[in-house]
């Protein structure tokens, strides 16, 4: 590299909330972006409005601005650190989008910032639709008949040019975002203007739908010297129709003979180079299963969830060598530090295989719609190591804790071979169970693959896995079927169950590396995944050490909050002298990648799977409380491993979550809790809510993120409510608890055993009743007295000791009537604890991890009991996908949505919070638009004084009868719209009209997608209108309104001067 | 154990005693050979019928080898040459539009004795820290004590394969070429063909007269199996070449001909390069992708200045990848040219002879 000495600063952008289609992958590459920057000596900046990340840590860039991920914030943080140059590929396609902008306006040339690893042209090349078609085919690259329209009547023409089906994909967007298949015009007109409206160019392509056909792509690399190399090819088993992100993948492509895979080799490097591009890229084909013939699909010339996804196959560091080749280094002059030998030149080697599986809500939203297409689903996923295809495949099950230990469902064993076929042809999540079920019955390949178009190689494999299961049931379980079972990765329990026998294994698993190279050079990578062979790598480390588990993959309730309080475990126990071994299976996390602790195990996060773990390593520690709930439900399989559980003991965390236990705790501690009862059928459900009195709150203990969650006003819901909750056999009991309306209020605590420190007090906007992940939640609190704040400290004290926590604690209170209640004690680490840490700048995982290692709050030097407030409000907003889940209803319950969160940090109270709307994506229309109200009976009084300052801003008001009238009444003028089935035009045809700017929809009821105000809610995010559906965030809303600043005023906060 | 099971097992007996179990596949017998590791995936059929692998047993990192079946096509000479291989798991049932047949059943019918259910990894790792050795496949009743004894002694060297005939004919031709057939792979004669070279194979012994006599535009030095001392013959045919003034390019086994024909000497590498990611550096160029497969290469220290230049160098171990030949219009290369043409350009090596030939041409120069 000619040394470059013009950077210095460098800006990077963070990818913002996590959403579906962008999610921790990139704190991931961004993270290793930071450390790779600092490696250079560079200053860094960096801005990404989401706290919950471990890129926005204090450590990990020398000025963090966590504010909103927009155009004017980007060029106010320009103006104000004068960087030099900007890195935008870490930041998914929102800090694309936003390089974008600023270069085309000119703005960076002017003030004299060089954006690195990427240039605007070839940016351009592969995302404008037009221009891409245009340059792939100046080099011969063969695309899908196609054009670009920007009006439904042109989208119509086209399409009868090119033939149905066509595949709408709108310019700009990510996760496939408002596009679709259209088989008809009237699906094409519909599909047409959704992609149009959310395409931030007005752009969409039609193009000829190529269902079918296999689903390749490529992570391809490039330097400066025109050196670029492939890192990993990737097979979908879905092929093309389902979104990659939806889609099972295996690494490396397995059907493609030599001949197709060098063709395809060889046009990825050539695509890479024609776009001129200097990092990573994602390139995805299409190939034609009978012929040589292939097509572009897509080109993402940024880093992806593939390339983390890529990374963790390989071991091969992405992010970080795109970041060293966008500060000037050629890929020969990057040395592969897992070899220590070969540079990064080298494209890897893999000897083992690789699944990726992802990890869908579903389980979680009933309701939605749960088919799987052009536009991505998925929250999070899994990957799984194995030396074979159906090992990976059984590991990855198991991993996505959807409750299969194999490739078995309960409710679609049950069904005969018709339903099963529409099971199949629905194409949603269950498919690959529902070919596994139709294999049973001995449905041929030949058939499966006219169906799915799955290529008979998988389905062969899969079918020898169904074999192998009746081998199993015939019987006897000989020592050489055992080993063969063993070698699919078949957890014991399953070999158990459908043989019979017992097993008493005389061999255990081995561990062999991932290495980049295939054993070609001896490498010390600290990453490993198990195998049945016989020789294994691992020599146990020789010094005290403790094992940390990950969160598994991201859902909604837990995501990456949980992968930065696993990670900053690891960073702790290390620096208090321990060696680290952490366990997780996640790819797109910095738990996973193997810089981050000693020794990194890819691998299921079950009993018998972290059984072998210990095993090999010798393990006598182990610390549960930061991988969420997957690690929390280790602790009791770890005691009878003879693993030492350090910090709160498996037996505190079960009486915090057994309903008994924990009255009788609360009962000591002389604490009032809501009224309720355990129940595990219907009928006891609906007799204790009658006994307790409506409204009453039903959910399942040891859940996250309020699974199964809800809140009940009849017998009706009730049923409801069970009958979706014992769809998963439950072994706990459920919960009816007499429902308190409310403030919420949560407190996080650190103990050593003795004393407490609270780093922070948090108040939620939304009164009790909707999960705190969705609430917008307020530090320091602004409603609650200084009596009931030491009230909560005395409680929570209290709770520590009696628990004997040590290390993490989170309490949920409600204030109701003055009388302070607690809902919710949750002895782990939670959601909160990154923002907060941040925000009050105590380090609350590194803290805990202390106390957890014997250490004592008091010489830690953050003193004890409640931490003094600081000046800065901090205001965390929830994030929504749903425009992603169909028919999913967006009224907010007990049951938590959101996907992802973002941050307001400003002194003023106000200001704060404006920042956290605006990062989360609201807008001000300044009264340029109309506001529809449609409010459940309890909230109408409340409504009154909203409605009023919402008029007063110049909106206008409409609303339905009941509520208008109500308004009216109260000299509040408002519009009368019909309700659905009143006749034409109605309040759906209010939303279309483009006259509404904001939605305000309470219910009681919701989640089925037949109800009236579940339509409007859905609507509502059709067309892209903010809908409120709690009157609390109403309220807050309009009060930013009435601030009547733009985020563009307030000041800047750069978190690492807090 | 039963009959039944007996005939499944199977197991690669290496020199050094170590022993590696697994199950029988294709033939069964007992293969002897010099065990080699490649790391691609995908061209195992390619390099069973490769004359360069001539007498090695294959052993294949990647797990899952023979998805795609096997199609003649592909063959880069008549028959197979390997000794034996060596996976992990071999696939029954091929699903590619290009496969006519599945590998065992392949491997079955051309009498190929092979071993699967190995920890191919494992026998990695031995192989690169112990280097490549002699081994044996065993998958019949045999003597191990024997066979340890005939693996301890030096293999014997059979004479090498020719190229598989015949040749593939060119669309057009702008040049003929000779080829010195060490045992020619199919690509490498295809890179010339597809880009409008006729070709015409000798043996590798043929007196240069006879070459001169044919009145070919360059000559190619193919690949094929390595010889630590190439034979004299070949030897005294390399000297006059570089001599001549023809445009000459030598490939692999070729490109060591040259060099000791140039002064240089050979050396075992190692463990050997076998596979399609090792990095070439072109000196004071850029660096590119290659396919490789050799155990030998040319000593640096022994590369005369006078006679030879170090054109490119592996950019993991620095070995020797390309000379460029004093006072002629002679280059080599270790590592095999893509015969497709690499879009890049810079790896294009066949690029640079038919660029040299058709220099040659236009000064209207003689040989």
């Amino acid at each position: 590299m000619p040394k470059r000495n013009d950077i210095r600063r460098v800006l990077v952008i963070g990818s913002g909330p996590i959403v579906i289609g962008q999610a921790a992958e990139f704190d991931y590459a961004g993270t290793q972006a930071c450390k790779a920057l600092h490696e250079e000596g560079l200053e860094v900046i960096l801005i990404n409005s989401n706290p919950a990340t471990i890129m926005t840590d204090k450590h990990m860039a020398d000025h963090i601005y966590v504010e909103p991920l927009n155009v004017e914030t980007v060029q106010r943080i320009i103006r104000l650190e004068r960087p030099d140059s900007l890195l935008p590929t870490l930041g998914g396609q929102t800090g694309l989008n936003l390089a974008m902008e600023l270069a085309e306006s000119g703005f960076l040339e002017r003030e004299g910032v060089r954006l690195l690893g990427c240039n605007p042209e070839s940016i351009k090349k592969a995302e404008d639709r037009e221009a891409f078609r245009e340059t792939m085919m100046s080099i011969g690259e063969p695309i899908v008949p196609s054009g670009v329209v920007e009006t439904v009547e042109d989208a119509k023409a086209l399409a009868l040019q090119i033939g149905y089906p066509v595949i709408v994909r709108p310019a700009y967007t990510l996760g496939g975002t408002g596009g679709g298949i259209a088989e008809t015009p009237e699906q094409l007109v519909e599909i047409a203007e959704n992609g149009l409206r959310h395409s931030r160019v007005g752009q969409v392509l039609i193009e000829r739908c190529i269902a079918g056909w296999k689903e390749i792509e490529f992570e391809a690399m490039r330097d400066a010297s025109g050196c670029a190399i492939t890192i990993c090819s990737m097979e979908n088993v879905d092929p093309v129709g389902i979104h990659t992100g939806d889609s099972i993948v295996v690494a490396p492509a397995q059907t493609l003979g030599e001949p197709e895979l060098s063709m395809l080799h060889a046009s990825a490097l050539k695509i890479i180079t024609a776009l001129g591009i200097e990092g990573g890229c994602n390139v995805q084909f299409a190939l034609d299963p009978d012929s040589m013939e292939y097509a572009l699909i897509e080109v993402n010339p940024r880093l992806s969830r593939s390339s983390a996804l890529a990374s963790k196959a390989t071991g091969f560091p992405i992010a970080k060598v795109a970041t060293k080749l966008a500060v000037g280094y050629r890929l020969d002059e990057i040395l592969n530090t897992v070899t220590g030998k070969t540079y990064a030149c080298s494209e890897p080697a893999v000897d083992y295989v690789v699944l990726k599986f992802p990890k869908w809500p579903f389980d979680k939203f009933v309701h939605a719609q749960r088919k799987l297409g052009t536009q991505m689903k998925a929250t999070g996923e899994v990957m799984a190591i194995a030396t074979s295809f159906e090992g990976a495949l059984m590991k990855s099950v198991r991993s996505a804790e959807i409750g299969c230990d194999h490739l078995w469902q309960k409710e679609l064993e049950a069904l005969g071979k018709d339903a099963l076929f529409e099971v199949l042809a629905a194409c949603d999540d269950r498919r690959i169970f529902a070919v596994a079920a139709l294999l049973r019955r001995g449905v041929t390949v030949d058939t499966l693959f006219s169906l799915t178009k799955i290529d008979r190689f998988f389905l062969r494999k899969l079918k020898g896995l169904v074999e192998l299961e009746e081998e199993l049931a015939q019987g006897p379980l000989t020592d050489e079927l055992y080993n063969r079972a063993k070698t699919f990765c078949f957890p014991d329990g399953v070999i158990e169950r459908l043989s019979g026998c017992k097993v008493t294994p005389t061999r255990r698993a081995s561990f062999k590396m991932v290495d980049t190279c295939a054993a070609e050079y001896d490498a010390a990578t600290p990453y490993f995944y198990s195998t049945w062979d016989e020789q294994c790598e691992v020599s146990p480390i020789q010094h005290k050490k403790v094992l940390v588990f990950g969160s598994g993959p991201i859902r909604i309730g837990q995501g990456i909050e949980f992968d930065y309080c696993s990670v900053h475990c690891v960073w702790a126990a290390k620096r208090c002298g321990y060696d680290t071994v952490i366990v997780n299976n996640n790819p797109e996390t910095v738990s996973t990648d193997f810089d981050t602790a000693d020794r990194l195990y890819f691998e299921p996060l079950t009993p018998e799977d972290v059984r072998a773990i210990v095993q090999a390593e010798g393990i006598t520690q182990a610390i549960v409380q930061f991988g969420g709930q997957t690690a929390i439900k280790l602790a009791g399989c770890l005691a009878d491993m003879g693993v030492e559980i350090l910090g709160t003991s498996a037996d505190s965390i079960d009486a915090a979550e057994d309903r008994e236990r924990f009255d009788a705790l609360l009962k000591k501690c002389g604490i009032p809790r809501p009224a309720g009862d355990t129940v595990f059928t219907v009928q006891q459900a609906v007799e204790a809510a009658n006994r307790l009195g409506y409204p009453v709150l039903v959910r399942p203990s040891y859940v996250l993120g309020g699974q199964g969650m809800a809140i009940a006003f009849s017998d009706e819901d009730v049923a409801e409510y069970m009958e979706i909750v014992n769809r998963t056999t439950q072994e706990h009991p459920v919960l009816i608890d007499k429902y308190l309306m409310g403030k919420e209020v949560e407190v996080d605590a650190i103990c050593d055993g003795q004393d407490i420190l609270i780093p922070g007090i948090m108040e939620h906007v939304e009164r009790a009743g909707v999960h705190s992940g969705d609430s917008i939640s307020v530090y320091p609190t602004r409603t609650i007295s200084g009596r009931t704040k030491l009230t909560m400290v005395n409680y929570t004290a209290a709770i520590a000791r009696e628990l004997k926590v040590k290390g993490l604690v989170n309490i949920q209170f409600v204030v109701y009537n003055d009388e302070v209640y607690i809902i919710e004690v949750n002895p782990r680490s939670s959601r909160t604890v990154p923002y907060i840490s941040k925000v009050t700048g105590v380090p609350m995982v590194e803290l805990a991890t202390r106390c957890v290692l014997g250490e004592k709050l008091a010489d830690m030097g953050y003193g004890t009991g409640l931490y003094p407030e600081g000046q800065f409000h901090a205001v965390k907003v929830p994030v929504f996908s749903f425009e992603k889940l169909h028919d999913l209803d967006t009224q907010l319950g007990p049951e938590m949505k959101s996907t992802g969160e973002v941050l307001g940090l400003a002194e003023d109270y106000r200001q704060a919070l404006l920042k956290g709307i605006t990062a989360a994506g609201y807008r001000n229309r300044k009264g340029d638009c109309g506001v529809l109200l449609t409010v459940r009976d309890s909230d109408k009084q409340e409504l009154i004084p909203i409605a009023d300052r919402i008029a007063a801003l110049g909106y206008e008001l409409y609303a339905t009868a009941g509520t208008a009238r109500l308004l009216n009444s109260n000299m509040i003028a408002t519009n009368v719209v019909r309700k659905i089935g009143e006749g034409k035009p109605d309040i759906l045809d209010l939303l279309d009209s483009g006259k509404i700017g904001y939605v305000i929809s309470t219910d009681t009821k919701g989640r089925i997608p037949s109800l009236d105000s579940v339509k409007i809610r859905r609507k509502a995010v059709e067309r892209s209108i903010p809908c409120f559906t709690s009157i609390d965030t109403a309220d807050a809303f309009v009060s930013c309104l009435e601030l009547d600043m733009d985020a563009a005023e307030l000041d800047l906060v750069d978190i690492t001067r807090l | 154990m039963n009959m039944k099971e007996s005939s499944q097992k199977a197991v690669l007996l290496l020199a050094d005693g170590t022993r590696f179990e697994g199950r029988a596949l294709g033939a069964r017998g007992v293969a002897v050979g010099e065990v080699v590791f490649h790391t691609s995936g995908t061209s195992t059929h390619q390099l069973l019928t490769t004359p360069a692998c001539q007498g090695q047993i294959l052993a294949f990192t990647t797990p899952l080898i023979g998805n795609c079946g096997v199609n003649e096509d592909d063959a880069q000479g008549t028959g197979v040459f390997a000794a034996g291989m060596v996976v992990r798991e071999c696939c029954r049932e091929p699903s590619n539009f290009r496969s006519r047949q599945s590998l065992p059943d392949y491997l079955s019918q051309r009498g190929v004795v092979a071993i699967e259910g190995v920890d191919t990894r494992a026998l990695t790792r031995h192989l690169r820290d112990k280097g490549s050795c002699r081994g044996a496949i065993v998958s019949v009743q045999a003597d191990e004590a024997a066979l340890l004894r005939e693996l301890a002694s030096p293999a014997p060297v059979p004479p090498a394969p020719r190229a598989a005939q015949p040749a593939p004919l060119p669309q057009r031709e702008d040049f003929h070429v000779a080829v010195l057939d060490l045992g020619c792979c199919r690509d490498l004669l295809l890179g010339l063909t597809l880009r409008g070279c006729r070709v015409t194979l000798l043996a590798p012994d043929t007196p240069f007269d006879d070459i001169a006599a044919l009145g070919p535009d360059g000559v190619l030095l193919s690949d094929g199996p390595e010889r630590l001392t190439p034979p004299e013959g070949a030897l005294q045919t390399a000297r006059a070449l570089l001599q001549s003034g023809l445009p000459l390019y030598g490939a692999d086994a070729g490109h060591q001909l040259l060099a000791v024909a140039a002064g240089c000497r050979l050396e075992p590498l190692p463990a050997g390069h076998r596979g399609p990611n090792h990095p070439v550096h072109a000196t004071g160029g850029a660096t590119f992708t290659t396919t490789q497969r050799h155990g030998l290469t040319v000593v640096p220290e022994s590369v005369d200045p006078a006679r030879a230049a170090v054109t490119h160098v592996n950019r993991n171990d620095g070995s020797v990848e390309g000379l460029r030949y004093a006072g002629c219009p002679a280059f080599s290369t270790q590592y095999l040219p893509d015969h497709r043409g690499d879009s890049t350009g810079r790896a294009d090596a066949i690029g640079a002879f038919l660029s040299a030939m058709a220099q040659r041409k236009e000064g209207g120069l003689n040989a």
